[in-house]
């Protein structure tokens, strides 16, 4: 069944459009990492922050709140431009256990948003506060940069999956001999 | 102090590169990552027959050719060429190959056995000829 | 003959697992990432936003270090996957518009990205069309690479 949507999907005018694209398709491709690039890092910077390793001279109030909105701006692209890239060949995806990975990993981040918003992000300064950085904030750190990792290596890997079943296959065989 | 603070930085991102890599383990077929990898490049053969299928598809394209043996044998054997980008640069646009064109592809086989090639040159029925656009030696110059 | 047969040695052993070249690959993209991400913030402190109560020489002296050590990674493991195929590489039009515009990339952030986000009484108007040019060039050596497997 989710087979049949992903087929519908890559009919669809504009999917069918991108996936037989000159230049479209990797364009899309090429903005898609290039907000992994620009945006991407600062997503690590601000995990990292939360950790003490970088950026110790902010406040953590300053580096979360300065860098939030730009995060979502840069999430929304990526997003747009992944679901582009997904949409164009949905059905090739269905069998690709990375592109799976990828999507539970992006899944384990949406959680990560709803349990960590309220803890951490929403209220930075209540971090800077406190004369050590409170475990609850350290753990949010380390879990969005492994997912994002994941998704990250995950994403690149969807490109190298070859799926098992053959694409050529015997027609007829010879008749007598 | 600025040195552990970048050796802290390297192992930091180790530490979180690493347990991101053990999430590849998913990884089942890997395929595509070179040319040779996939395919023989040392054994490069000529299929000739008709076309039954055109996927003009990026990252790559794909066409399928029932190709038939001196024995009588078909077999549909899939070619991959180069994504339509590459292609144009080429000479070879979307209707270049049609189902029925009969042509002569030159390929690399699977390393595997299986029915699919990776496409260096097409010769169509007409005389002409495209190259696929795949490596090794095929980037437009 | 003999830099012919280094590079085909190299090439062999690199291809023989196929895991080298994603790996490689995978750390490659986390670098640039993680670079351009950082000098992207000192970007936006030269326009005015982003990181709050700092100024771009604040931000500029807080993240170069990590910057270094990012370029670092993105330098080593470039050429892993280079020599994983030179030939190709070296006639693909894409990757040496890539290199062109990653020697420009590196060569502008060391001198008049650094000194006009160092200095304190640089002008608007300067900042911002240095903060424009960085993220140009850096994006441009994005879609280099990218365009690799399209060109």
């Amino acid at each position: 069944m989710i087979l049949e949507l992903f087929r519908w999907l890559q009919s669809l005018s504009f999917m069918t459009y991108i996936r037989e694209s000159g230049l479209e398709y990797p364009i899309v491709m090429s903005t898609h990492l290039a907000c992994i690039a620009v945006f991407g890092g600062m997503i690590v910077i601000t995990d990292l922050r939360l950790l003490g390793v970088v950026l110790t001279e902010r406040p953590i109030a300053d580096v979360v709140n300065g860098l939030r909105w730009w995060k979502r701006l840069g999430f929304v692209i990526m997003f747009a431009m992944g679901f582009t890239l997904f949409g164009s060949k949905a059905a090739e995806y269905y069998p690709n256990p990375y592109f799976w990975v990828k999507m539970s990993c992006l899944t384990l981040v949406l959680i990560h948003a709803i349990v960590f918003r309220p803890l951490v992000y929403n209220h930075p300064e209540q971090l800077d506060a406190s004369p050590v950085i409170p475990t609850r904030a350290k753990v949010a750190g380390a879990l969005s940069l492994f997912l994002w990792t994941a998704v990250l290596c995950n994403g690149r890997l969807i490109g190298y999956y070859e799926p098992p079943q053959q694409k050529g296959h015997v027609v007829s065989t010879a008749e007598g001999k | 102090m600025v040195i552990s603070l970048q050796i802290s930085g390297m192992a930091s991102k180790l530490a979180i590169l690493i347990p991101g890599g053990l999430l590849l383990l998913a990884a089942p077929i890997f395929g595509h990552h070179s040319v040779s990898a996939e395919f023989d490049v040392h054994n490069q053969n000529t299929y000739a027959g008709v076309v039954t299928k055109v996927e003009w598809s990026n990252p790559h394209i794909y066409f399928y050719v029932d190709v038939k043996d001196a024995r009588q044998k078909v077999t549909n054997w899939a070619f991959e060429g180069a994504g339509p980008n590459t292609l144009a640069r080429l000479g070879w646009v979307r209707d270049s190959l049609k189902v029925g064109d009969r042509v002569t592809v030159v390929a690399y086989p699977a390393r595997d056995g299986a029915y699919v090639g990776s496409a260096r040159e097409v010769r169509l029925s007409n005389g002409r000829k495209v190259l696929a656009g795949m490596p090794p030696d095929q980037s437009p110059k | 003959m003999f830099l012919l047969l280094l590079q085909n040695a190299i090439a062999d052993a690199l291809n023989s697992s196929e895991w080298v070249f994603p790996i490689a690959e995978c750390f490659h993209i986390a670098a640039f990432a993680w670079s351009i991400g950082l000098i992207a913030i000192v970007d936006l402190r030269l326009f005015g936003v982003g990181i709050g109560h700092s100024t771009p020489p604040q931000i500029l002296k807080a993240t170069a270090p990590w910057t270094l050590l990012g370029l670092a990674v993105v330098l080593l493991s470039g050429p892993i996957l280079f020599l994983s195929d030179p030939r190709m590489y070296l006639h693909n039009p894409s990757f040496v518009f890539k290199m062109y515009a990653l020697a420009l990339a590196i060569i502008f952030n060391y001198t008049i990205h650094r000194k006009v986000a160092s200095s304190d009484s640089s002008s608007q108007g300067i900042r911002v069309v240095v903060g424009v040019v960085s993220l140009a060039l850096w994006v441009s050596v994005v879609f280099g690479g990218l365009f690799i497997a399209f060109a």
